[in-house]
């Protein structure tokens, strides 16, 4: 039975946390599991329009002393650095006082230079890298459009980061062929100096309607999690893995785990147009029969308070608080989880009030499961007073 | 070459700030050695009773961990 907790959806209690801009959603490559559909428009945002974005989101009742701003594409280094210089400087001098913000790019490093580290580094912003791993499960899936693999390129990226010493995060996306080998993977990320790591999964989700992951790949993924985490504990210190993380820090903690996809103007997207939607960042640009797109407004005509009170914002925020509250009625991993991805809910049932989805299972039960086995074979085995030894 | 028994990356022998590494370091310590061993019939337990007893194997062993784990540990985060 699952464990009753106080997890609500309440827009009067709701923080902003973080506010993903899209500068395009122009992508120089095209991976074969992307989701976007518009990923081909070169349509780019107008400095005007995010200073009208800054003027909403800085206005609203949402904010609190800490966000995180996420330049998220396409690809966002297609944008010159220039806009960048401009953009981010605009962005200082409409901030409130009380107010911090922390930038974060995230990149597929084909065209990172010196100069853009420099830029990283004096605006102290967040740098993750897109790697698959070792060239071959890289270059499966990461290609330009004319089908040349994307590797050589991204490892570029890593040795001029690590030789400017700008610390950076990598996210792999995980298909089917990546789960044969995780030794192979980890011993990657080790070789090449990578320290952090984030494992998403191929999801559907938007353009890529079907999954390498479903049906038997649900139990490699599963084996592959316990695998490599024996490896991360085994070695501690050299790999830190953002699953294993977050669910050890969940398992310690007290407090009931909520998600912030699931909250209403916890996270804010904003288009290259001004667009604005919340939930899910891959919402925005996203289109489905029964509520057409996702965007809730626009930044030239609407403040979030005006989202707030839209019928159709109302509509979807009901069904999605529905999807939670069956999700704390039926799942007993609610306590770690908080509900679950409503893109993900909407995107493989049609529906945002649906409960378990392939993307639950993987990202928060299989990982959960597994880390729990994990600590209780550890907890019970002698190789726990070797641990410290090696590290 | 890479090293397969040594896992330090070439060059880089620092260890990083890591939950995980802060865990099985301590687990491994001569505190949480004295702590008694989790239950093994793990199958049987319900998940709440299974990550209760590991939570307060941990907490037990190393009570600071909680007090410093940031908010943010009690949210999910966005995948990105």
């Amino acid at each position: 039975m699952a464990a009753r907790t106080e997890t609500r959806v309440d827009t009067v209690t709701a923080r902003l946390r973080l506010l993903v801009l899209q500068p395009t959603p122009f992508c120089n490559i095209d991976c074969s599991y992307c989701y976007l559909s518009n990923r081909r428009s070169t349509a780019r945002m107008s400095l005007e329009t995010l200073d009208l974005a800054c003027q909403r989101v800085f206005e609203s009742p949402f904010f609190d002393r800490q966000l995180q701003v996420a330049w998220h594409g396409g690809e966002p280094l297609v944008v010159p650095l220039a806009w960048y210089e401009d953009a981010i400087a605009l962005m200082a001098q409409r901030c409130p006082p009380a107010l911090q913000l922390t930038h974060r790019f995230q990149t597929n490093g084909l065209l990172l230079n010196e100069d853009w580290v420099r830029f990283f580094a004096r605006t102290r912003a967040k740098v993750g890298l897109s790697i698959d791993g070792p060239a071959d499960l890289h270059d499966a899936h990461r290609r330009t459009r004319r089908g040349r693999g994307t590797h050589e390129s991204v490892m570029r990226a890593v040795r001029l980061l690590q030789d400017q010493g700008l610390p950076f995060h990598v996210i792999t996306v995980l298909t089917e062929c990546a789960l044969d080998d995780p030794e192979r993977l980890f011993d990657f990320y080790v070789q090449h100096g990578i320290r952090e790591v984030g494992f998403n999964i191929e999801e559907i989700e938007g353009s890529n309607t079907a999954s390498s992951l479903s049906g038997r790949g649900e139990t490699k993924f599963r084996n592959f999690i316990e695998r490599f985490f024996k490896l991360v504990w085994q070695a501690p210190g050299l790999l830190k893995v953002r699953e294993f993380e977050s669910v050890l820090a969940y398992l310690i903690s007290d407090g009931p785990v909520s998600d912030e996809q699931n909250l209403p103007f916890a996270i804010v997207s904003i288009s290259h147009d001004g667009a604005i939607s919340t939930f899910s960042p891959e919402l925005l640009g996203a289109r489905h029969p029964r509520f057409g797109d996702f965007a809730f407004g626009n930044v030239r005509t609407h403040s979030l308070a005006d989202i707030a009170h839209a019928a159709r914002f109302q509509t979807i925020r009901g069904e999605i608080r529905r999807g939670v509250d069956a999700c704390e009625r039926s799942c007993r991993y609610f306590r770690w989880c908080g509900g679950g991805a409503p893109a993900n809910k909407l995107f493989e049932t049609g529906q945002f009030d649906a409960t378990e989805t392939m993307h639950c299972r993987l990202t928060r039960q299989a990982v959960l499961d597994e880390v729990i086995a994990g600590m209780e074979t550890r907890l019970r085995s002698p190789e726990v007073q070797h641990a410290a030894s090696i590290s | 070459m890479f090293n397969h028994r040594d896992r330090r990356p070439l060059g880089q022998g620092t260890a990083i700030a890591s939950l995980v590494a802060v865990v099985a370091c301590a687990l491994a310590s001569d505190a949480i050695a004295r702590q008694p061993p989790a239950e093994p019939s793990a199958g049987e337990q319900t998940l709440a009773a299974r990550v209760g007893a590991i939570a307060e194997r941990i907490r037990s062993g190393e009570p600071a961990l909680v007090r410093e784990l940031p908010p943010e540990a009690k949210i999910a985060q966005w995948r990105n």
